[in-house]
């Protein structure tokens, strides 16, 4: 695809604004006066911009089936029913991420008879927040025919989270965005957390939830960009004061760089480990708890 | 007025890795996937955007360990094919992985031993746009796909 960015500029000025009102990550400090540009040239894009991403709740539990318990607790969860009381923009998109991140622990963990309750609230949710998905009803049939298929499950239902995902990002609504992956985000931890009954025996499962540090890091650094926004802004300090327990983690350094194995697959040793007490998990589990809980009880 | 909706459009055209429409979802419908053959599934932090020659851009992405990643460039031909990506890690900067040690193939596959915060560059070959010269653009997708690492032995 040849795009002519001169004759693309000429075509889309209301698109352009609209990129320009909610820009992601971009750096327009580098953006000249305006009587210095001439009517007919493009400066270079913004050079070395990063971006931020965050793994979804389905990237989060794939590897928790082995560690713990493979069949899930539906006690846990948001109840279904909490939806009524969603009527602000902030707690829809919320509880967007957090009915979503249920959805999936439903599918991962054969909570089959609550699959397609917890799909229909993402569903309505998706509707009250104006996110167009790609699923049709053929999908919803197929969350019917599929209870018992774990694989299908995971498979729609990581659909309906990256539908929501890509349409908020492809039309620019990263406040919205923003609050959805907090909820699916701070849902995911606190149903990670849940699966350490026994600190000493689930010692593996907290390793894990140790290595989220790294996740909300770049959650945080995703949010940061959107903190003029109140609502962002706002979870945004509930996110760093968790950030805060986290930062007090200890971590080890460890050796070796990318190497090949004898099958010639890639290996990538070294970076750290990061390691978690029975206190720090604890003071981590509460927090975690006291954040969901004013996220599934916001109005 | 024309100048001043040209100078709004001039101006959104800075952000190579923004979400602008014909690109954005360039990485799903353009990078060969290794989904169906291998297993893999697509990994939420993949992601496109609009680039021009001479243009780099990063994504800081989460890799954990227990998983095997695939890493797959595509791109817009006018962008050309010796796309470099390299991996870094997002701490410390070390320096990981260059496709330029791997004839500048645009795909690698990898696990990591521990879970990891690693940044990947992408840097479109070409001097750049320069000031007073007009350049096309076009889309370069970043797609990422996991699957568990298959337990070997009994």
């Amino acid at each position: 695809m040849k795009n002519q960015l001169k004759p693309f500029a000429l075509l889309l000025p209301a698109a352009a604004l609209v990129f320009t009102m909610s820009s992601c990550g971009g750096d327009n400090n580098d953006t000249p006066p305006a009587d210095t540009l001439a009517a007919d040239t493009v400066e270079a894009p913004t050079q070395n911009m990063e971006f931020a991403r965050v793994p979804s709740p389905a990237e989060m539990f794939i590897f928790m089936k082995g560690l713990g318990s493979a069949t899930g607790n539906a006690d846990l969860l948001n109840p279904v029913d909490n939806e009524k009381n969603y009527a602000s923009k902030k707690a829809q998109a919320l509880n967007l991420g957090v009915y979503s991140a249920d959805l999936l622990y439903c599918s991962t963990f054969e909570v089959s008879n609550k699959v397609v309750g917890y799909f229909g609230v993402c569903m309505r949710m998706g509707e009250k927040l104006q996110v167009a998905t790609n699923l049709t009803d053929k999908d919803k049939e197929r969350i019917n025919k599929n209870t018992g298929n774990s694989d299908s499950l995971i498979a729609v239902s990581n659909d309906l989270y990256l539908s929501s995902f890509q349409n908020l990002e492809q039309n620019d609504r990263g406040a919205d965005l923003c609050l959805m992956l907090a909820g699916g985000w701070v849902e995911s931890l606190h149903l990670m957390n849940s699966m350490v009954k026994d600190f000493d025996k689930d010692k593996a499962i907290a390793i894990k939830v140790a290595e989220q540090k790294m996740s909300l890091g770049n959650l945080v650094e995703y949010m940061a960009q959107y903190e003029s926004n109140a609502d962002v802004a706002s979870v945004l300090q509930q996110l760093n004061e968790l950030k805060t327990l986290f930062d007090g983690l200890s971590q080890s350094a460890n050796s070796g760089g990318m190497k090949t194995n004898d099958k010639g697959k890639k290996v990538l040793g070294g970076g750290t480990q990061i390691d978690i007490t029975k206190d720090q998990f604890s003071a981590i589990s509460v927090k975690t708890k006291e954040i969901r809980n004013s996220f599934i009880n916001a109005q | 007025m024309i100048s001043g909706l040209m100078m709004l459009a001039m101006i959104s055209l800075h952000l190579p890795l923004n979400s602008q429409a014909p690109c954005v979802m360039f990485h799903r419908t353009s990078c060969g996937s290794m989904a169906s053959e291998e297993g893999f599934m697509y990994n939420s932090q993949s992601k496109s955007g609009l680039f021009a020659p001479g243009t780099t851009s990063k994504l800081k992405c989460i890799f954990y360990s227990g998983l095997d990643y695939s890493i797959t460039i595509c791109a817009d031909k006018l962008l050309g094919d010796g796309i470099q990506f390299t991996l870094t890690d997002a701490a410390s900067g070390e320096l990981l992985y260059d496709n330029a040690t791997d004839n500048k193939i645009p795909h690698m596959e990898f696990s990591c031993e521990t879970t990891r915060n690693m940044v990947i560059t992408v840097t479109v070959p070409g001097a750049g746009i320069k000031k007073g010269k007009s350049a096309d653009g076009g889309c370069l997708g970043i797609l990422i796909e996991q699957k568990k690492t298959p337990k070997v032995g009994f």
